[in-house]
């Protein structure tokens, strides 16, 4: 009697493991599926927004940011503006970023082409993720400065339109190494497409008011 | 003991009904999981159109048609372009799905708009008459009915979906999307499908206004500071 005890209870035993473990996996798949909805939500309100707004670089860009976060997710967004005369890559648009921030850093700092994530990914016109910043070699310079803006993990990504690149775009996580393969083509996906509506603003401007540019 | 022996052995057997419903949840899940993941790739993969140097429409179409055939289920799309005005021919850009053709590409056909299109073409711009939107997507399950004459290829799709290809200013064209099945889309498939065809409305307008500017002037135009 007490072996078939005991087997009964190595058998609600498994069970119960079976039980946690197919719970997991549901959740996951459900994670997943939540993730996969905003990701394709927010690809819609974007081409939406590109063919059905009528509105400047300045009106629409902030929009774009805030959208992503507030649909998608992660802590802040940031566009760079490529100056390829002087090869630096001035912040031009931020998403949820601190006022300060943009005093303090992004007026005075400018990142040059090649250096930190944002220029390596604009030189190299591929993403670059940085899974722990505060260990990361390529940001010895700007440690310093990591401990206010409070966030550990980033990834960047060109924005390459069809005539140059017009620079960068930055994701900004509070969390580490939280950039999957799958985020990272995402937000490149995003890239792609913010260099497509840049680039028509700025053929559709010229065509519109060429005596002004 | 003799209690406690049954309501084990019930123990066991009600998990197992449970994980078996589980299991099937699950299931679903990952489907929905698998065919959204297709949908983004798709997305993901039409977004290189717009960094890639092709220098005519007809590149960027093939480059479209390549990445929209890999994984979906329609078979073929037409991309109608709207003519300058009512007596401008409409130009006609036909895609066939490699499944088809079985030589590894996908294959383009121009020339005049056929029986079917013109037939599905007209009842959408009536209803776009009553409801002009940007991205308006229409869904078509049967014509049979219609005794509109079709013969050869024409026969084959049982469903199309057209997309509105409209911006700010005008109508570019319709693209329009044939199945051999009859589909019923959902919400999400009708949402991607406006997606594609936003795609295409940004495409169309690249070339509309590379038509209207020299290259130099594009450049001018690249690089003036945001």
């Amino acid at each position: 009697m007490v072996i078939w005890i005991a087997v009964f209870a190595v058998a609600v035993a498994v069970e119960l493991i079976r039980i946690f473990i197919s719970l997991r996996k549901d959740r996951l798949a459900l994670q997943a599926l939540v993730k996969r909805q905003k990701e394709l939500k927010y690809l819609n309100f974007l081409i939406t927004a590109a063919i059905s707004e009528n509105k400047s670089i300045e009106e629409s860009f902030p929009g774009y940011l805030n959208t992503l976060r507030e649909t998608v997710g992660w802590t802040y967004h940031s566009l760079f503006r490529l100056d390829e005369e002087k090869q630096v890559l001035p912040i031009r648009f931020t998403g949820f970023l601190p006022d300060w921030y943009m005093q303090d850093f992004a007026t005075r700092v400018q990142v040059r082409v090649g250096d930190v994530s944002v220029g390596r990914a604009v030189s190299s016109k591929q993403p670059v993720t940085i899974n722990v910043t505060a260990v990361d070699p390529r940001f010895t310079d700007v440690k310093s400065l990591l401990g206010h803006v409070g966030y550990q993990s980033l990834t960047c990504c060109p924005a390459i339109g069809k005539l140059r690149t017009y620079g960068g775009f930055c994701t900004y996580s509070a969390y580490k190494n939280i950039f999957t393969l799958h985020d990272t083509q995402f937000l490149l996906t995003c890239a792609n497409l913010y260099a497509a509506i840049l680039e028509n603003k700025l053929l559709q401007n010229y065509l519109e008011k060429p005596a002004l540019t | 003991m003799i209690i406690v022996l049954p309501v084990l052995a019930l123990a066991i057997i009600s998990a197992e009904v449970f994980l078996f419903k589980q299991r099937s949840k699950n299931k679903a899940s990952l489907n929905r999981v698998q065919n959204l993941n297709t949908k983004l790739n798709i997305l993901k993969s039409l977004s290189y159109v717009f960094s890639s140097k092709r220098i005519s429409l007809k590149e960027d179409l093939e480059d479209i048609a390549a990445s929209f055939f890999i994984q979906s289920d329609h078979r073929v799309f037409v991309l109608i372009q709207s003519g300058q005005d009512a007596q401008e021919e409409r130009e006609v850009w036909r895609y066939k799905n490699q499944v088809i053709n079985q030589n590894g590409q996908s294959e383009l056909s121009t020339g005049k708009i056929n029986k079917l299109e013109e037939y599905l073409l007209a009842q959408v711009l009536e209803k776009n008459k009553q409801n002009q939107k940007a991205g308006s997507i229409f869904q078509f399950n049967s014509w049979a009915g219609e005794n509109l004459g079709l013969t050869g290829e024409e026969t084959r799709w049982r469903s199309a979906v057209i997309v509105s290809l409209s911006d700010t200013v005008s109508t570019l064209g319709h693209v329009l999307f044939f199945s051999e099945k009859e589909n019923l889309l959902d919400e999400e498939e009708q949402s991607f499908l406006s997606e594609v065809g936003g795609i295409f409305t940004m495409v169309l307008r690249k070339w509309y206004i590379n038509n209207k500017m020299p290259l130099e002037e594009q450049f001018k135009a690249a690089n003036i500071a945001w």
